[in-house]
């Protein structure tokens, strides 16, 4: 009998007697915790390994949005019709109020057209009080530098670039002006990633689930802070270096706000 | 001994089971781990070894990619397979033909599957299991360094529409359908669920094992054996190390395996293609490309990125005369102002050099074959 396998018997034997020691708890013979006077603690309370559930209502100027050929004017007075929104969420960080953060590291992507998802859970999020969310809007460096990843960020699933490795962390495409002509952006690039922080101190949820309202306004993509007008500004959008992503990155990232907590 | 453990183990677990009130719960207990000892099932792929040539450094594999007998069989078969194009007309082989050093037909640019003429030049297949290694970038392969290892190297010509002109979704559910592949992709990978990772991680593993060396040039300059190379090959190998000369050397490194510096440059070509440029989006990198290896040269021809010279000795008089010396044209190019300024029977000399890192056997190895 080598040590390893001495250690493994003493250790089912101590545990089995431990078992025996400890016999079946019921409900009331339950050890005593200490149960703290309830406050309401500001944020997101999982008492326990919690479920996150991120939904996206996607909008445009605060109402629902929908696809083509409903239209829509912009700032810059383009009438656009959207064909398609799809788009990646990574790495959401739950930030307690002491600064500790917690990186859930999901890859999530979201899809405007049914049956594309606009929501998706994260279960077994640590126990913990969290003050502030914030996620990156496309893919973290790291598996921004292989498509060999998989789930939603499969290649397969059509939002990666295979002649300069990366995903497209951000496309819409659509149509614009009476003419119909197309634009179509893809925006991606390691350097180009984009995030979004809220904080989450306007609301009280505690328990084991959560669920984060989220607004993405795509008005905000064309409009906010800078007027993207596609009648002198680029059509096509694909390749990281394009220099009309820095225009677009700002309002991407302000497209998103957060609007409830349930 | 170990038997006496599990029995313990599963009394463990019978007690803790015993506790619980809801009698479904019992279920799980079927796929607990002691109960996983059927071996029958257990998926154990054989090792890959490649052979290596004589002093080549050890293979560096990615751990989650490790090369199998049965991965390398499945990749080779990808490899050869017209299925992974739209049409079902073109392979990865079709391009990267074993016989021309694993590029295609001595063409300036290949046809893809709808009839479009290429942009470059197909690049050969050897020896590229060491770049993501010594290359010092996240730009590891295609001329201007798109794509960052092996693996995702495989996607590009599969779905670029002047290529294969596939889609990932429809590779796939060709794959699935197939009364062969998923039973193969079981044995390679212990899932007959083809995705697209697998899909990457097989025609890698088949490109790694493609090695080639042992040239005559290899035992001079490993082994010092004078003998292998005549008194023309060895004034061309001088000249191709002499700063004041053909200067090669600061790029076709003659000490790298792979004569290259695994970096990118302008070397002083007329060409709108951006290059590394295009990867980038720095000015700065318009017009790079990677250094080429220059083992088997007299197989793949032509050469350069976009195949502009069909014979050595065009290339040789480009670096002599041809190429222009000033910015954006790197500074090993333009530091020769006045060009080269070779002689005739120097420039025989030089291409007679280049003509000794040849190895044959490249185009007849069984392993490598459809």
């Amino acid at each position: 009998m080598n040590i390893f396998h001495k250690v493994l018997s003493i250790t089912s034997v101590l545990g089995l007697s431990l078992m025996l020691m400890t016999g079946c708890k019921t409900e009331d013979e339950e050890d005593p915790i200490e149960t703290p006077t309830p406050t309401v603690e500001k944020g997101i309370t999982f008492s326990s390994n919690g479920s996150l559930t991120i939904s996206l209502n996607h909008q445009f100027n605060g109402n629902a949005l929908q696809l083509s050929p409903v239209q829509y004017v912009t700032t810059a007075n383009d009438t656009i019709k959207i064909t398609q929104l799809t788009y990646y969420i990574t790495n959401i960080v739950l930030t307690t109020k002491q600064g500790a953060k917690v990186n859930l590291g999901n890859a999530n992507l979201v899809d405007f057209i049914p049956p594309g998802a606009s929501s998706f859970t994260i279960n077994n999020v640590p126990a913990g009080n969290y003050t502030n969310i914030s996620y990156l809007i496309g893919v973290d460096s790291t598996r921004n530098s292989t498509g060999t990843n998989q789930g939603d960020l499969d290649p397969n699933n059509g939002m990666y670039w295979s002649w300069n490795t990366g995903y497209v962390f951000v496309r819409i495409k659509g149509r614009f002006s009476s003419s119909e002509t197309g634009y179509s952006f893809d925006i991606g690039g390691t350097s180009n990633i984009m995030s979004a922080s809220h904080s989450l101190m306007a609301f009280e949820k505690s328990g084991t689930s959560a669920k984060v309202m989220v607004d993405m306004d795509v008005a905000n993509i064309f409009n906010t802070p800078n007027v993207y007008n596609l009648k002198t500004d680029s059509l096509a959008i694909h390749d990281p270096t394009s220099p009309a992503i820095q225009k677009l990155r700002p309002n991407i990232s302000g497209a998103f706000t957060l609007q409830s907590v349930q | 001994m170990m038997k006496r453990f599990n029995i313990l183990y599963v009394v463990c677990i019978l007690l803790l089971v015993a506790c619980q009130k809801d009698p479904e719960v019992l279920l799980p207990v079927s796929n607990n781990p002691v109960d996983s000892t059927d071996t029958t099932t257990v998926y154990r792929p054989t090792p890959y070894y490649v052979e290596l040539p004589l002093g080549f450094p050890e293979m560096p594999i990615p751990a989650d990619n490790p090369l199998t007998v049965e991965g390398v069989a499945l990749g080779r078969k990808l490899f050869y397979d017209k299925l992974l194009s739209q049409n079902q007309t073109q392979s990865c082989g079709s391009c990267h033909g074993q016989t021309f050093g694993f590029t295609d037909a001595n063409k300036q640019f290949s046809i893809g599957v709808t009839g479009q003429i290429g942009e470059r030049n197909s690049m050969p297949i050897f020896n590229l299991a060491w770049v993501e290694k010594f290359a010092k970038t996240n730009h590891k392969f295609f001329w201007d360094g798109g794509a960052t290892s092996l693996e995702n190297q495989v996607l590009g010509p599969i779905t670029n529409p002047i290529e294969m002109n596939e889609t990932l979704k429809n590779v796939l559910q060709k794959l699935q359908s197939h009364p062969q592949y998923p039973g193969l992709f079981k044995k390679a990978f212990g899932t007959d669920s083809i995705t697209t990772r697998l899909l990457m991680f097989a025609i890698a593993q088949f490109e790694r094992t493609i090695v080639s060396g042992n040239t005559r040039f290899d035992y001079f300059r490993m082994f010092g054996d004078q003998t292998m190379l005549t008194p023309q090959e060895k004034r061309g190998f001088d000249l191709f190390m002499a700063e004041e000369k053909a200067d090669c050397f600061h790029c076709h490194n003659p000490n790298s395996i792979f004569s290259t510096d695994f970096l990118f440059h302008h070397n002083g070509h007329q060409s709108s293609d951006k290059g590394l440029g295009r990867i980038t989006g720095n000015t700065e990198d318009n017009g790079k490309f990677r250094t080429p290896s220059l083992r088997n040269l007299v197989f793949t021809a032509p050469y350069m990125h976009d195949g502009r010279f069909s014979t050595l000795e065009e290339v040789v008089e480009f670096y002599n005369s041809g190429a222009i010396r000033v910015y954006p044209a790197d500074p090993f190019i333009t530091k020769h102002p006045n060009g080269l300024g070779l002689t005739t029977e120097e420039k025989q000399d030089l291409v007679a050099f280049l003509k000794t890192m040849t190895d044959s056997t490249l185009l007849t190895n069984p392993n490598y074959k459809p």
